[in-house]
């Protein structure tokens, strides 16, 4: 009969191969029959092998959006945002007191509150302003060469010299606002 | 406790030396987890609707972090290329949720478990056919089951052994598991129609294992 407890060979490397037929990348007929050998033998694989079919071959169930992305591109002095989202509660184009500072100002609600996030263009960098009304707030920053924490205090936290491109903020390592910043 | 973990990685990010640690196209972990923020997160809470681990917003949050944590530590870098990196990523995701289920479970009281009886537990694997094989329905044998219960899942289980690899699967898929002829024909690289004929053959099989031995279930069919 099959076997219903998780199989001794089981490791990671097993796992791997057992997604790797279940996604097609493995096409050799002597792996993937060992594949369904292995998965009359262990129940933990054989539920991955199901879910992996019933998750992601079905992308069709309604999830809510968790990220805020934010399109700006940056043109003739002055940032342009490309696109908007729905929580951005009044974005806005804002030139600082400075004629010559490129800045965009966003309000991202976040707990009861509003996140208020400052993108400032300065010399082929970015700067980021993040005002907060609750101090102790951790933000990630995460882009393709850097990974960075800031922590609100006086009601502000910042960034700076951020390479243009992808721009991630984790809020709490929770709510995902990415910007994607064309220069 | 998760935020402290994320900033130790933040401070030993010299020793893994990440920006060095291309894996896929030349994009560093950080850049292929931006990538793939957005599914990580959909797929664990597509997860957690799959199995009914009844997570709250906070939990799958937490889980979240947790996953991208262990991707920039070491899991891009013991990606092999097995499968698309997709997919690699849900590995990561199914067994992290999986475990955390585990060790919530185990904070729960013996009544709590009793209520929550829909979360998944391998700590109870027996597949209890008894249970999750209808017998009534599958095999139209109603009195069998007063009487001959356990004997017939024995006979089952013998039969069982005799099985190929995909047979084996498919009566646990389609019989136990109950999923549609059209999700294994996909999983086993199969047609539908395959499908459907092995069903039949492996109907037959069973029933012919049963008439056998208790000759009298087809009389008591057929009248």
């Amino acid at each position: 009969m099959m076997q219903i407890h998780t199989h001794n060979n089981c490791n990671d490397d097993m796992q791997q191969t057992v997604l790797g037929v279940a996604d097609g990348t493995i096409q050799d007929e002597t792996i993937i029959d060992e594949v369904f050998h292995h998965l009359t033998e262990c129940k933990y694989c054989r539920q991955l092998y199901e879910d992996y079919f019933l998750v992601v071959e079905k992308d069709d169930l309604d999830i809510e959006e968790d990220v805020f992305s934010f399109d700006l591109e940056y043109n003739n002095n002055s940032f342009n945002p490309i696109t908007l989202h729905k929580h951005v509660v009044l974005p806005q184009v804002q030139v600082l007191s400075q004629p010559n500072v490129p800045v965009v100002e966003i309000e991202y609600p976040f707990k009861d509150s509003i996140i208020r996030l400052k993108i400032i263009y300065h010399n082929q960098t970015i700067d980021i302003g993040i005002y907060y009304p609750k101090n102790g707030l951790k933000i990630y920053l995460l882009t393709g060469s850097r990974f960075d924490v800031a922590t609100v205090t006086s009601n502000m936290a910042s960034f700076s010299s951020i390479e243009p491109g992808t721009i991630v903020l984790l809020v709490e390592f929770k709510k995902i606002i990415k910007i994607n910043v064309k220069i | 406790m998760f935020l402290a973990k994320i900033s130790m990685i933040k401070y030993c990010l010299p020793k893994f030396d990440l920006l060095e640690m291309c894996t896929m196209d030349d994009k560093t972990p950080q850049q292929l987890l931006i990538d793939h923020l957005d599914y990580i997160k959909r797929f664990i809470k597509k997860i957690n609707n799959l199995r009914n681990y009844g997570l709250t917003e906070e939990e799958i949050d937490d889980i979240f972090q947790t996953v991208c944590e262990k991707l920039l530590d070491k899991g891009f870098a013991n990606y092999k290329g097995n499968s698309k990196i997709e997919t690699y990523i849900f590995q990561i995701i199914h067994n992290e949720m999986k475990t955390f289920v585990k060790k919530k479970q185990k904070i729960l009281s013996i009544s709590e478990c009793r209520a929550h009886k829909n979360i998944d537990d391998d700590n109870n694997e027996e597949d209890n056919y008894s249970e999750t094989l209808d017998l009534y329905k599958n095999f139209e044998i109603d009195y069998v089951d007063k009487i001959f219960g356990k004997d017939i899942i024995e006979i089952i289980d013998n039969t069982l052994s005799t099985f190929d690899n995909k047979d084996k699967l498919i009566f646990n898929w389609y019989f136990l598991c109950k999923h549609s002829q059209v999700l294994i024909a996909q999983m086993l690289k199969l047609s539908q129609p395959t499908v459907y004929e092995r069903i039949e053959k492996i109907k037959k099989r069973i029933m012919e294992a049963i008439k056998k031995k208790y000759p009298e279930v087809e009389e008591e069919m057929l009248s």
